[in-house]
């Protein structure tokens, strides 16, 4: 069952992430990984990363491993950034999520095109305010997604039986 | 405590694990390529992509009709002034159109051997008289006769330098021996009119009267004007609503004009 759960959330987060990039140049996989971080089981959380990057890397024509590289390196930046900062649904953790996603759209401007022709892409001004006004939408919908996430759990735990 | 502090470090293993993989995926592919994966997993997923890409198109421009409403707004605008200017430019060209015609009837129908001035009508609220923009400085003189070709328009009441009144014939001050002819029938020979009679103006329009008794006139027979102050013979209207009253000697009729006054927009002064 979690296999086909696995498969039919990596095919969901394809379609997503197509469809955003056509729609505004946003990324839903990495968007996923930060919201899911700390949510789900480890082990179902790098699976589904390592499946949906390389059917990324296929799709996008990246050398396989570069979606991967991608998100593995804001994340390791927030778990830096964790030992100061505390990792909470309020300011300060939403704040760090941003300036994660903002680094995430920074390596995406020049990582992939360095790794295939090994030439650093011009970053501009333009470029900088699209990440930012891009880490802004992406923050909101980590909002949301926190809110809907923590209203779900709630509804389970009232479902369960009390042990006595 | 501790169980949570082990499940964040086993949380942030998956981060490690990822880097590790990413590496080693780098390497793999840079170094020997990894083909056969690329091929089974594009047949699969780049439909998938394929098709989510056109609705992500699709949905941008959609959205993009609103960003771009301010442009389409001063699209409008721009078109809507360019609208306008030909439709000023088409007045112009209706305007010219109307004073060719006239002046072509003029040429065909009018008096040949009479001086004609030609003047453009003015706008007038009084439904009895037209003003013209040409006066005296055009030769134009109190009880000049006003026409369209051999059609009757009106008899100046009033000059001044600039312009003219015109009464027209549904004005009650206005008093003016007519003939009644058959249709098709131009020659106001004595054999030809059936009957004569008077026009004045009235509030139910104009009105014919001192019609024969006797006379064969009947509804759509052609008034024409034959009075000395107006020295010609012009066509005015057909003849309607005719009445006749027992007790009476005559009958009386109203004329239906052949120009609409409220639309003439040139017309020409018979100068003495």
């Amino acid at each position: 069952m979690e296999v086909l759960y696995l498969i039919l959330t990596c095919l969901g987060v394809v379609f997503l992430e197509s469809f955003l990039v056509a729609l505004g140049s946003m990324r839903f996989f990495f968007l996923l990984n930060i919201s899911l971080f700390n949510k789900i089981n480890w082990k179902y959380l790098l699976t589904f990363s390592i499946i949906t990057s390389i059917i990324l890397d296929v799709i996008y024509h990246y050398v396989l491993g570069t979606n991967l590289l991608l998100v593995a390196i804001p994340l390791l930046l927030m778990l830096g950034i964790s030992l100061l900062v505390p990792l909470e649904y309020n300011l300060p953790g939403y704040s760090v999520k941003f300036l994660c996603i903002f680094v995430y759209y920074l390596l995406l401007a020049f990582v992939p095109e360095l790794i295939i022709t090994g030439n650093w892409a011009t970053i501009t001004g333009l470029m900088i305010g699209g990440m930012v006004l891009k880490a802004t939408i992406s923050i909101a919908f980590c909002v949301i997604f926190d809110l809907v996430w923590s209203r779900l759990r709630k509804r389970e735990e009232g479902t369960k039986l009390r042990s006595l | 405590m501790k169980k949570n502090t082990t499940k964040g470090e086993s949380n942030n293993i998956v981060v490690y694990i990822s880097l590790l993989f990413a590496v080693v995926l780098l390497l793999i592919d840079s170094l020997s390529g990894l083909g056969g994966v690329r091929k089974g997993l594009s047949f699969v997923f780049e439909p998938v992509s394929f098709q989510a890409n056109i609705a992500g198109s699709k949905v941008k421009e959609y959205f993009q009709t609103f960003v771009n409403l301010g442009n389409f707004r001063k699209e409008f605008n721009d078109l809507k002034i360019a609208s306008y200017d030909k439709e000023t430019q088409y007045s112009s060209y209706v305007i010219l159109k109307n004073e060719n015609e006239a002046l072509k009837k003029q040429i065909a129908l009018g008096n040949k051997e009479a001086v004609y001035v030609l003047a453009n009508t003015l706008r007038d609220d009084n439904v009895d008289t037209i003003q013209i923009d040409q006066g005296s400085e055009s030769g134009i003189q109190q009880g000049d006769v006003v026409s369209v070709g051999n059609v009757f328009v009106g008899i100046v009441s009033s000059v001044d330098l600039k312009g003219s009144t015109v009464r027209l014939p549904s004005d009650e001050n206005s008093h003016l021996e007519v003939v009644v002819l058959k249709p098709g029938q131009g020659n106001a020979t004595s054999a030809n009119i059936l009957s004569s009679g008077v026009i004045s103006g009235s509030a139910e329009g104009i009105k014919v009267e001192n019609i024969a008794m006797n006379s064969e006139v009947v509804d759509g027979d052609v008034v024409y004007i034959n009075d000395s102050k107006v020295g010609g013979f012009f066509a005015l209207g057909y003849i309607v609503a005719l009445s006749s009253n027992p007790a009476s000697t005559y009958k009386t009729a109203f004329v239906s004009p052949i120009l609409d006054y409220d639309n003439l927009m040139q017309v020409f002064v018979r100068t003495e």
